[in-house]
C-alpha cells in the first residue's frame, strides 16, 4: 500500500512538526523575540504624525519624500527667520543703551 | 505603521517555522537558532517601523540572506580548518569503516521498502529529508509558496527574483520532491 500526499498536505505536516519543537528550543526562540523587540526601530514622531493625518504614505513613495523635503524647508526657513530676528533685536538693544548712556561696562571688555 | 505588539505577534507566529526553515538549510540546531535570532534582530532594528503587512516578505528575505551568510562563513572556516588539518595527524580518534554504511540489499532488517505503508512520523521524516536535499532556491520557493502561503508575487519579492523564477523553482522543487518521496513509497500529487 502506498501513501498518497498532496502539496498542501506537506504544509499541514510541517505545521505539525513545528508545533512539536522541544521546550528548550521554544525558550530560546522566545528569548530571541524578546531581544529583537527591545531593538525595534521606532518611527520619527513627526513622520508618525504625518502618517496619522494621511499626509504621507508608505516609505519609498514619492509623496513621502516631498513631505520630508517640505518639512525640512519649513524648519530651515524658520531657523533663518528666528536667527535674523534675534540678531536685529540684539543690535537695537545696544543702540538704545548707547543713546541712553546705559551701556554696561563689560560691553567694552573684549 | 506597526506597533510593538504587531511586531511581537508576527515574530511569535513565524518563529517556529523560521527555525524549521533554517534547520532544513543548515541541519544544525545551534546554528539554526542563531540564524533565526539574527534575522529577528535585523528585522526589528532595520524595519521595525515598517507596516506589518510588509513583515513576511522582509523577514523571509532577511532569513535567507542570514542563511547564506552562515554558509559563506562556513566556507571560510572550512578552508582554514583544511589548511591547518594538514599539519595534524589524520583519523586520530575515530576510524571510518565503509562497511558500517554499506547498503546490503539482501538483509531483511533494511528500512521499509516503497510498497510498505508508512506511518505519519516516517512520512514527515521523508519530507524533511527531501526538503533538506533540495537545492536552496527550490526549497525556499517551495516553502514560501506551500508552507508560508505567500502568493507568487510575494514570494518573488521575498526571494528577490521574478515571478517566473518562483514558478520555475516551485515546479522543479515539486518534481524533485515527488521523485525523492516516491523512492520511499509516498506519492506526491
Amino acid at each position: 500500500m502506498k501513501t498518497r500526499l498532496q502539496t498542501r498536505d506537506i504544509g499541514a505536516m510541517l505545521d505539525r512538526s513545528a508545533a512539536q519543537l522541544d521546550n528548550d528550543t521554544l525558550d530560546k526562540l522566545r528569548n530571541a523575540r524578546r531581544v529583537a523587540l527591545q531593538h525595534q526601530r521606532q518611527q520619527v514622531p513627526v513622520l508618525a504624525w504625518l502618517h496619522e493625518h494621511g499626509l504621507a504614505h508608505t516609505p519609498g513613495h514619492k509623496s513621502h519624500h516631498w513631505g520630508l523635503a517640505a518639512l525640512f524647508a519649513i524648519i530651515l526657513f524658520s531657523g533663518i527667520f528666528y536667527w535674523q530676528h534675534v540678531y536685529e533685536h540684539d543690535h537695537s538693544d545696544i543702540d538704545i543703551a548707547i543713546l541712553t548712556d546705559d551701556l554696561p561696562v563689560d560691553m567694552y571688555v573684549d | 505603521m506597526s506597533t510593538r505588539e504587531q511586531l511581537s505577534d508576527f515574530l511569535a507566529d513565524v518563529e517556529r517555522r523560521a527555525y524549521k526553515h533554517a534547520m532544513f538549510a543548515v541541519r544544525d540546531e545551534h546554528a539554526a537558532l542563531d540564524i533565526v535570532q539574527d534575522a529577528m534582530l535585523k528585522l526589528a532594528e532595520r524595519y521595525g517601523d515598517k507596516p506589518a503587512e510588509e513583515y513576511p516578505m522582509l523577514f523571509h528575505r532577511i532569513l535567507q540572506n542570514t542563511i547564506l551568510d552562515y554558509f559563506r562563513r562556513q566556507k571560510v572556516r572550512t578552508f582554514w580548518q583544511s589548511l591547518f588539518s594538514s599539519y595534524t595527524p589524520q583519523h586520530a580518534e575515530e576510524e571510518f569503516d565503509p562497511l558500517d554504511v554499506l547498503e546490503d540489499k539482501d538483509n531483511p532488517s533494511q528500512p521499509p521498502q516503497p510498497d510498505t505503508a508508512l506511518n505519519q512520523s516516517q512520512v514527515l521524516a521523508a519530507i524533511e529529508d527531501g526538503l533538506h536535499r533540495l537545492p536552496a532556491r527550490q526549497r525556499e520557493a517551495f516553502l514560501l509558496r506551500y508552507w508560508e502561503q505567500l502568493d507568487t508575487a510575494e514570494a518573488a519579492a521575498a526571494m528577490g527574483c521574478s515571478e517566473g523564477s518562483v514558478k520555475t523553482h516551485c515546479s522543479r522543487a515539486t518534481h524533485a520532491l515527488a521523485a525523492m518521496l516516491k523512492e520511499k513509497g509516498i506519492d506526491l500529487s
